[in-house]
């Protein structure tokens, strides 16, 4: 108990060096960057007086470089991450959030499909003693990780939407209109779900074989359970152990990877968001959208090592220090990545 | 053979392989008869030894007695393989499921690798109960006496503490625990033959006693048959009535174990006795069979009988 | 008794390599855990080997070296060439494709003998433009991974062999690359410091290192507690020389994986960049054609199609040849269940 206690103890001050880390290698990319700090700041356009001054004030420009790193870092978290350039000058934070939900429009479905998917195909490529299935399956996610999947998105315009006319090619919903269209989801989803798809297919596959290898499948076999019963009920639970870890990391990919899809599919999400503010340089809403990105992700990651505690007995039981279990001792590299 | 002198001869034997080979791919291209032309007869209530050193192909043929080489394409499996005169060489998938859920049940070498790290005890034990057999002594199929009948294989595996141990993860139980819960897993199923490969190999000295004594009551208890696979001449001689000696895939010598650990005919036996003594006996020098001896046992077909 | 799995540490170096694809969800780094070809691609069975017959062996040691079991698997016959020939196009094609930014053909033409991928929307030639692209994508795909393998070599080597803190520095600094996916970094950097190639690259093997060097990290901590290693130690030699010696020859294998996986996720995070306008403009990469084939793709299809054939062509076979190459560092006959 203690040295769980300790675990997630030692988990949540590495996650919070690791956000200061983000941050700070932020602030000296903007201190980096050549011209007027308040124009870099909030990027190259004309700027009022007022505007001037409340955002000298905010991060204390006049100020030496330590006291603006110091004032940076309370902005960020208070919550306070700059202020649009736009119009209304819309606190970053606000702007984000109105976004978030399109984005998770996305996400989350192509998430759910890809882990499910993933765990059926690989765990079937693993089983089958079809040479022709497995080559099939372990080729095509070859085949789809090798794919840039903006291009991906964009022959799938072209092919269901250009020439067959099966869903809009752009956009969110029709014209004017709130709220999101199943039918405008499809392609986008499809187009998020496949690389993470493919890559999660190899990696259970994998999981699998090396499950299958395993002595207590030879154990389980020498009861005389089915073959069913020993691939469902033995092989499946310990193969799923990785399979924690990649979904936990695959998520903050497919919030990243959003950024490609929603500009193939003008989706009004945070990754279009992020896009518009490179082009316009509108350089606070840039860093915001990366601080929430790496929160998620950060969050995510302790997450997963929660769940990892969980379903895997050895660690719920008695909290070893090193993750190397037997039967993904392959595993190591989350090990350092989410343990340490 | 020198089964003359059993008085079971006549019926049909539990186990009777005959020409059995076995070819396992060791790499790309490569592969090794593991098993070559081996004979062999376990009788019902026989207790059998089967010994060599690693690489004799003595595990191999003991998988190959429970169905469980791997099941790659490139293993060949060809000769004859009879449990109670059921010919088991290419046999459907199915027929060898019955034969492990109701005549054989295997307690391998390595506890802790051979449980399942994700599944509490009491459940891998409960799965190797036919439901057939709960039935049948009028417990019914339902849960509380399959726990019952969990609890009384914990216990007669040596494990007291059976409710404590079945709620358990692999992890949580000692090398020696484990040991028994292979054993209870391989008894749980009340089969005809227990078949042990190396069944304390991986257990300190002490724990090995205390789990070979186990091992040695509950076959006695359950009157099956017992094929103990070892490197161990000691372990053999006070656990089998018969004993096997394999060398590279071949069986060199068989007999009775008394006879055959104090007058071997074999010269591989009498060389593999000769380095088990020069180990345990202070006066003599270390002793290992010297390479152009091993060529020779390897080329020759001998069958002592 | 059933022939031990012949991996060797490699096997399990290189599936932690694996790292994360920095593009856009996932691509590349899953093939480092090619896992072992079970009943995938179990060897051809030969014809003349009759089932149940005792089969000729082969002697240990006569094995087949990797490198030839590598040249000669039927993937990399298809996926060697292939590579060879798009260097060869980027290389070469420039002197005989012409102009790239030369107009005065009419627009939008589709694929014909005399454009034979057609024009774009301002009547430049398509095919000169898609061979002056490659240029550029090859380059970033291959300068960053080489530069990702020198890296690695470096840090991985001496964070596995010393340790302590340099060890712990190692980790950390890969955790940190590990939580920010590589392609969001780029783009900040490229949006912040300005967006031409050089930029680009560095960003690129900053944030691809760490896969490398966690392989030459787990091997030079498998070697540093070896026995001869000790006793090399021992007798003066330096570090430096064991690491070169000892290290370097078992990591290779599984770094050159890593390092292909790496030039096809460059390519690809490159191309991603340049999709969403972070480049040179005045030498369009394949992801900046894309960029511009994107207003087009109701009218001038073949815009789109070309440029990002050629991006999946790259790096299906750079993947492909990392897969063919780990498969023949760890053959697992023995796996077979």
């Amino acid at each position: 108990m203690k040295a769980r206690l300790i675990h997630y103890g030692s988990l949540l001050l590495s996650s919070l060096i690791l956000f200061i880390a983000v941050i700070t290698v932020l602030f000296f990319l903007l201190e980096l960057a050549p011209g007027d700090p308040i124009q870099t700041l909030v990027g190259d356009v004309p700027l009022s007086e007022a505007f001037r001054a409340q955002i000298t004030a905010a991060y204390g420009l006049d100020k030496p470089v330590w006291e603006r790193y110091v004032l940076y870092l309370g902005n960020v978290f208070t919550g306070n991450l700059g202020f649009s350039f736009g119009t209304n000058n819309e606190p970053v934070l606000d702007l984000i959030l109105s976004r978030a939900g399109n984005t998770l429009a996305l996400a989350v479905p192509a998430f759910l499909i890809s882990t499910i998917g993933g765990i059926i195909l690989g765990s079937i490529a693993a089983r089958t003693r079809k040479r022709w299935l497995d080559g099939g399956i372990s080729g095509g996610a070859v085949a789809l990780f090798s794919v840039p999947n903006f291009w991906f998105g964009m022959l799938l315009i072209m092919v269901f939407s250009i020439w067959l006319g099966w869903f809009p090619t752009q956009g969110k919903s029709p014209y004017g209109q709130p709220g999101i269209g199943l039918e405008y989801l499809v392609l986008p989803v499809i187009t998020m779900a496949t690389s993470e798809l493919a890559y999660k297919t190899r990696i259970m596959r994998s999981s699998m074989i090396e499950s299958l290898g395993q002595d207590f499948v030879d154990t389980a076999r020498s009861k005389g359970l089915s073959s069913s019963h020993v691939l469902w009920r033995h092989a499946l639970p310990n193969a799923l152990l990785p399979m924690v870890t990649v979904s936990g990391y695959s998520l903050g990919y497919i919030l990243a990877g959003s950024v490609l899809v929603e500009r193939v599919f003008g989706w009004p999400g945070m990754g279009l968001l992020f896009i518009d503010a490179i082009n316009r340089q509108n350089n606070m809403v840039i860093l915001g959208v990366v601080i929430v990105l790496t929160v998620v992700i950060i969050l995510v990651n302790i997450l997963t090592d929660v769940v990892y505690g969980l379903v895997d007995p050895r660690l719920r039981a008695q909290f070893s220090p090193q993750r190397t279990l037997p039967p993904e001792g392959r595993q190591d590299r989350q090990s350092d990545e989410v343990a340490a | 053979m020198t089964t003359t002198e059993n008085p079971l001869a006549a019926s049909t034997p539990l186990i009777e392989l005959t020409g059995l080979n076995v070819v396992l791919p060791t790499g790309e291209r490569s592969e090794v008869e593991a098993v070559k032309s081996v004979d062999l007869v376990v009788h019902d209530g026989e207790r059998v030894g089967l010994v060599g050193e690693s690489g004799s192909g003595k595990s191999v043929t003991g998988r190959s007695i429970a169905g469980l080489l791997p099941t790659s394409p490139r293993v060949r499996v060809s000769g004859s393989i009879r449990i109670r005169g059921q010919e088991m060489v290419g046999a459907p998938a199915r027929a060898w499921d019955e034969v492990r859920r109701q005549t054989v049940g295997m307690i391998f070498q390595d506890p802790l690798t051979f449980l399942n790290p994700t599944m509490r005890v009491g459940r891998q034990v409960a799965e190797s109960i036919p439901d057939r057999r709960l039935v049948r002594s009028g417990a019914g199929g339902d849960r509380t006496a399959r726990d019952r009948a969990v609890f009384r294989f914990l216990r007669q595996a040596g494990l007291p503490d059976a409710e404590q141990v079945a709620a358990s993860f692999p992890h949580e139980l000692s090398g020696g625990m484990r040991q028994r819960v292979l054993i209870a897993i391989a008894i749980a199923k009340e089969p005809s033959l227990v078949l042990a490969d190396e069944p304390t190999t991986a257990l300190d000295a002490t724990v090995q006693q205390h789990v070979l004594r186990t091992l040695d009551e509950t076959v006695a208890e359950l009157g099956t048959s017992l094929m103990l696979i070892s490197h161990d001449l000691a372990v053999v001689a006070g656990m089998t009535d018969r004993v096997y000696v394999m060398y590279a895939g071949r069986i060199v010598e068989e007999g009775p174990t008394a006879r055959v650990l104090t007058e071997p005919r074999h010269e591989y036996t009498q060389a593999l006795l000769r380095s088990v003594r020069s180990l345990t006996d202070r006066d003599t020098d270390l002793y290992s069979i010297p390479l152009a001896l091993r060529q020779r046992f390897a080329e020759e077909p001998t069958h002592v009988a | 008794m059933v022939p031990p799995p012949e991996t060797g540490p490699t096997a399990d170096a290189v599936t932690e390599a694996a790292g994360r694809p920095g593009l856009a969800g996932g691509t590349g780094a899953a093939g480092t855990t090619a896992p072992p070809d079970g009943a995938g691609a179990p060897p051809p069975v030969r014809p003349d080997a009759p089932a149940g017959a005792a089969g000729r062996r082969r002697p240990p040691g006569t094995e087949r070296s990797p490198w030839r079991v590598f040249l000669r698997k039927p993937s990399t016959m298809v996926f060697l060439p292939l590579l060879g020939l798009f260097v060869l196009i980027a290389a070469l094609g420039p002197l005989l494709v012409g102009d790239p930014s030369a107009t005065g053909n009419a627009e939008l033409l589709a694929p014909s003998a005399a454009h034979p991928l057609g024009t774009d929307h301002l009547g430049r030639d398509y095919l000169a433009r898609v061979v002056n692209g490659g240029q550029i994508s090859l380059l970033v795909g291959f300068t960053v991974a080489v530069l990702c393998m020198t890296i690695g070599l470096v840090v991985g080597g001496l964070a596995g062999y010393h340790g302590g803190w340099m060890d712990t520095l190692m980790v950390k600094l890969a955790e940190f690359f590990q939580v920010l996916p590589g392609i969001v970094l780029a783009l900040v950097a490229a949006a912040l410091l300005g967006a031409n190639v050089f930029i680009i690259v560095a960003i690129l093997s900053i944030t691809m290192w760490p896969a490398v060097a966690r392989i030459v990290r787990a091997e030079a901590m498998r070697i540093s507690q070896l026995g001869y290693v000790e006793s090399a130690r021992a007798a003066g030699f330096r570090s430096a020389r064991i690491i070169w010696s000892d290290v370097l020859p078992n990591a290779l294998p599984p770094v050159l994986v890593a390092t292909s996986m790496t030039v096809g996720r460059a390519i690809l995070i490159e191309s991603g960049l340049a999709y969403l306008g972070i480049g040179d403009p005045s030498h369009p990469s394949w992801g900046a054609l894309l960029n511009s084939a994107q207003a087009y793709m109701r009218d001038g299809w073949w815009l789109a199609v070309a440029p990002g054939l050629c991006i999946f062509l790259v790096v299906l076979a750079v993947n492909m040849l990392g897969d063919a190459l780990n498969d023949a560092y760890n053959p697992t006959v023995g796996r077979v269940k």
